[in-house]
């Protein structure tokens, strides 16, 4: 039977059949194949699916991709220092358009409590639970596109950390897409998993160099074992043209942590999924967003968090800074089980619209079958606060100084959750490059402390 | 220093000012007493130029130029400050931050050097302590979770770190107590000089027994309607806005 829309996964269909098996172990080729018939049987999701209902992906069905080849994109090493967001004080892994670069990588050493390699290296090496991790990433419910980079990914990164390794220093994945005649498409796998105790810091930053068009399509997984903890951050920096449709999925067990940052600063159409299953007793979940917007950039945040254990915490709290024709989407899903008593969970979603023709949707969906529950959740959309900003231009603050102040004070808690000091400053740098008017040098902190 | 010839200047679709003029020279106080609605506030938003109230006849003119026709962030570089009767809370920006930026903005305007962090902090803690506010205050968000007694002193305090040559102070004194009344008074008082004016805008007669002005302004419906000595605001505590609201009425009784 032919899908409704197969014109649409034609491209995908002959990309898969051109590339053709890749070398690996046999549950790799047939998990890839399994995947392949999801995606084909499903399609690209359809306009006007409930999930999809806010995020058109006309733009995408029109355009034909092609997967990089596997060996090794150039870019120089001067050009690389360029393209960080912050110094890279702890371990780097690049990846150009989905290629391991290992001449850009600085990974841990083998017996340092991390392991850190392409994925495909993981996967040949026969690393152990590699197979099982992989698989698992058919467990969290998303679709189409996940099936997509399950049937297409060539690497990301394979990352384990032994049982109580604290590791200090952050891992930095950089995601490069270059484009030049508008076709690429990336697949990066990336899957993380931290044995009991284990605690780690990931940044996660795609990037696109040029405005043209590609697809980004990556797909992260956590595996969180008892009392381990990892702080995810994550970073959107496509190019103009860009379609960007990211999965990230976790799984957390007792009293272990999770906290994501996500920070989305550039790209054409941006789709992100996250799912958290909040599977052990004591959980704590945090997802934080942050979406700078403008143009007619569009930016979806959809994220599910399912509690599925009593005594759960999950805090989530999705910002969106929109001018121009920009249109954010937000829709929180907190899931909770009958059997998820004494579960706290806080959402919130706000959104600062800088123009008459940003437009912001916003969606709670609260799902609740236990009955000693606090569950609360709260959206608000509005422009800048003119007695603010009448106040600051009362004391001599220039107009546009009053409004890049105002929207980073709107913005500034998200900013002030980063922990490390370099990335956070990186950050800043970027929020007051996309605010329009005179702005603040970065590395200043407006927040108080 | 600032001359208000016939001002008028209406909100929506509502005249408030009526026809207002006055004349603050430098050195010299002026209260301007009135009972709610009579527009005090309103010629303060104007003066600092609040762009919900349009001004609609008459002229300010400020150290001989058109105060009117600047925007309300070169006023405060020309060094207008208005101390707001509602202090608007910021949340996410540092009280520090928030005031560092403003002195340095005004100094920028001024050709003045900028102050680096270092020197704005010990300026901020010699202020602070002047007006009694508590430095644990300076690194808050602006004004947010402040006591009404707070956010009147962080007025005063912004003041006293901007050093304006007009200030106009917006019912500075309601919702004080007798001894947050004290430290504003002291933080204004040590402000008085002969090169700086003061509008002193208030309901009560109180705030005047500390800050002691050189004129008294009554305003009702728009309009002044009587002006005199700091004695006149003695005579409005005894015996209200009534009489003289009705003096302004019939004129020949």
């Amino acid at each position: 039977m032919t899908a409704p829309n197969a014109a649409d996964t034609q491209t995908f269909l002959d990309a898969y059949a051109e590339r053709g098996k890749v070398d690996g172990p046999e549950w790799l080729a047939s998990y890839q194949e399994e995947s392949m018939k999801l995606f084909r049987a499903a399609g690209l999701p359809l306009p006007g699916s409930e999930e999809w209902k806010y995020t058109n992906l006309a733009g995408l069905r029109k355009r034909e991709f092609a997967l990089a080849g596997a060996q090794p994109q150039q870019i120089t090493s001067t050009d690389l220092s360029e393209l960080l967001i912050c110094d890279p004080d702890g371990f780097l892994a690049v990846f150009v358009n989905g290629v391991f670069s290992a001449e850009h990588s600085r990974l841990p050493e083998a017996g340092s409590g991390i392991q850190v390699e392409p994925l495909s290296a993981a996967i040949e090496n026969g690393s152990p639970g590699v197979e099982e991790l992989v698989a698992s990433g058919k467990t969290f419910g998303f679709e189409s596109f996940a099936d997509l980079n399950s049937a297409l990914f060539h690497s990301g990164a394979w990352i384990h950390v032994t049982r109580g390794a604290e590791i200090t220093e952050p891992l930095y994945l950089l995601h490069i897409s270059d484009s030049p005649d508008g076709s690429l498409m990336t697949h990066p796998r990336n899957v993380v998993s931290l044995e009991e105790g284990a605690r780690l810091t990931l940044i996660e930053d795609y990037l696109g160099l040029g405005d043209s068009a590609y697809l980004s399509n990556p797909f992260t997984h956590f595996q969180i074992a008892d009392n381990a903890g990892a702080v995810h951050y994550r970073l959107v920096r496509e190019g103009e043209g860009s379609f960007h449709v990211s999965n990230l999925g976790v799984r957390q067990a007792g009293h272990s942590s999770f906290t994501s940052h996500s920070f989305c600063f550039s790209g054409g159409v941006v789709r992100n999924d996250v799912a958290a299953f909040l599977e052990g007793e004591g959980v704590e979940c945090t997802l934080n967003g942050l979406t700078v917007g403008r143009g007619e950039e569009h930016v979806d945040n959809h994220t599910r968090i399912i509690h599925s254990q009593p005594n759960c915490n999950s805090w989530e709290m999705y910002k969106a800074v929109l001018a121009e024709k920009a249109h954010g989407v937000f829709n929180g899903k907190i899931y909770v089980a009958q059997d998820a008593q004494k579960t706290d969970a806080k959402q919130s979603n706000q959104a600062l619209l800088l123009s008459d023709t940003a437009v912001m949707d916003s969606k709670p969906e609260l799902e609740i079958y236990a009955d000693d529950v606090k569950c609360t959740h709260g959206a608000t959309v509005g422009q800048l606060n003119e007695d603010g900003l009448f106040y600051l231009r009362s004391r001599g603050i220039g107009k546009e100084a009053a409004r890049v102040l105002l929207v980073y004070a709107f913005a500034s808690d998200l900013v002030s959750g980063i922990e490390h000091p370099g990335l956070k400053a990186g950050v800043e740098a970027l929020l007051f490059e996309k605010l329009p008017g005179d702005c603040e040098p970065a590395g200043v902190t407006v927040g108080a402390t | 220093m600032l001359e208000i010839k016939e001002l008028q200047a209406k909100v929506e679709d509502t005249q408030i000012l009526k026809g207002i003029s006055l004349q603050v020279n430098p050195g010299e106080v002026h209260a301007v007493m009135g009972p709610n609605g009579s527009g005090k506030s309103t010629l303060g938003k104007v003066i600092a130029g609040h762009e919900d109230y349009l001004v609609t006849g008459g002229s300010v003119a400020y150290k001989g130029k058109d105060l009117l026709d600047m925007e309300p962030e070169d006023r405060a570089c020309e060094g207008v400050f208005l101390a707001f009767q509602y202090p608007v809370e910021i949340p996410g920006v540092g009280n520090n931050y928030f005031l560092r930026t403003a002195l340095n903005s005004i100094r920028k305007y001024r050709g003045e050097e900028e102050l680096d962090a270092f020197d704005f902090l010990e300026l901020a803690r010699e202020k602070a302590d002047l007006v009694e506010l508590d430095r644990s205050l300076l690194d808050r968000p602006v004004n947010e979770g402040f006591s009404g007694g707070e956010k009147k002193r962080n007025e005063v305090f912004q003041m006293a770190v901007l050093e304006p040559t007009l200030a106009v102070l917006d019912e500075t004194d309601s919702g004080l107590d007798i001894d947050a009344l004290k430290a504003v008074a002291d933080g204004v008082n040590s402000m008085r000089g002969p090169d700086r004016g003061f509008i002193v805008i208030t309901h009560y007669q109180r705030l005047l027994e500390y800050i002691v002005p050189d004129y008294v302004h009554v305003l009702h419906d728009g309009r002044i309607i009587k002006s005199g000595g700091k004695e006149l605001a003695l005579e409005l505590e005894e015996k209200g806005y009534t009489w003289i609201e009705e003096e302004a009425a019939n004129p020949a009784s």
